[in-house]
């Protein structure tokens, strides 16, 4: 399945619905996504993976890519999942915490 | 389970056939669904990191990525291909190896990596609980 993002606004931030895998074939595209979004003036990004079906180490590289490129413009990156084994991939590498990972959108954008 | 052998072109469009052969592989093998998940990522992590470590992109029959899944003793996944980062050509993408390490061996009970002859061979292991034992 090809990686599709759409683009909506909660309050001041852009949420990016993801949906699909993302490995090291996608990754690429959603750094793309990412990028534009911060080049678009809009540095304060959800990226949200409820309806991701895979997500490895190229697609964590991608966020902190994110994060980085967020906080240079003055904004922040935080990520939504809900499903155990992409979870899973933030427990293991320790990035939930620098991610901001929350259940929903409506608890990153409120964090 | 007989050996299944599969090679894949260094292509990232590729890995996806390799990680879904892994994780059919896993599941005929007798694993549950959340090992098999792990097995799928873990052998996905091997190949993108292969892919990574050879600087090579496209097709090409000497830089094909070998994947072998068995079950004889344990499910087994090992992964080779092309290896340039012992030479020092790879030197972007470094800190996204060592995330990949990192995954597969939380991932796998057992995970080996070597390094040889230009080659990089990832091996990865589960145990198989046989429940009729």
């Amino acid at each position: 399945m090809e990686l599709v993002v759409d683009h909506r606004t909660e309050g001041d931030f852009t949420v990016l619905d993801v949906h699909g895998e993302v490995d090291v074939y996608s990754a690429p595209a959603l750094d793309g996504h990412i990028t534009s979004t911060i080049s678009a003036g809009q540095p304060r990004i959800v990226v949200n993976l409820t309806d991701v079906d895979f997500l490895d180490s190229t697609g964590l590289s991608a966020l902190i890519r994110g994060l980085k490129h967020a906080r240079e413009a003055d904004g922040t990156l935080r990520v939504v999942a809900s499903t155990e084994k992409i979870i899973k991939v933030f427990r293991i590498t320790g990035l939930a915490d620098p991610l901001g990972l929350a259940a929903t959108v409506d608890e990153a954008v409120g964090a | 389970m007989a050996r299944v052998t599969i090679e894949i072109p260094p292509e990232p469009a590729a890995i996806r056939i390799a990680r879904v052969a892994a994780g059919a592989a896993a599941r005929r093998a007798g694993l549950d669904s959340d090992t098999a998940d792990d097995v799928r990522l873990a052998v996905s992590e091997a190949c993108a990191s292969t892919l990574t470590a050879s600087g090579v992109h496209g097709s090409d029959g000497d830089d094909a990525i070998t994947l072998e899944l068995h079950d004889s003793q344990g499910f087994e996944a090992v992964i080779t291909g092309r290896s340039s980062v012992s030479s020092g050509a790879v030197d972007d993408g470094l800190d996204e190896l060592e995330l990949a390490t990192h995954v597969m061996s939380a991932l796998a009970p057992r995970y080996v990596c070597e390094h040889e002859g230009g080659k990089v061979r990832h091996q990865l292991w589960w145990p198989v609980i046989d429940l009729n034992a």
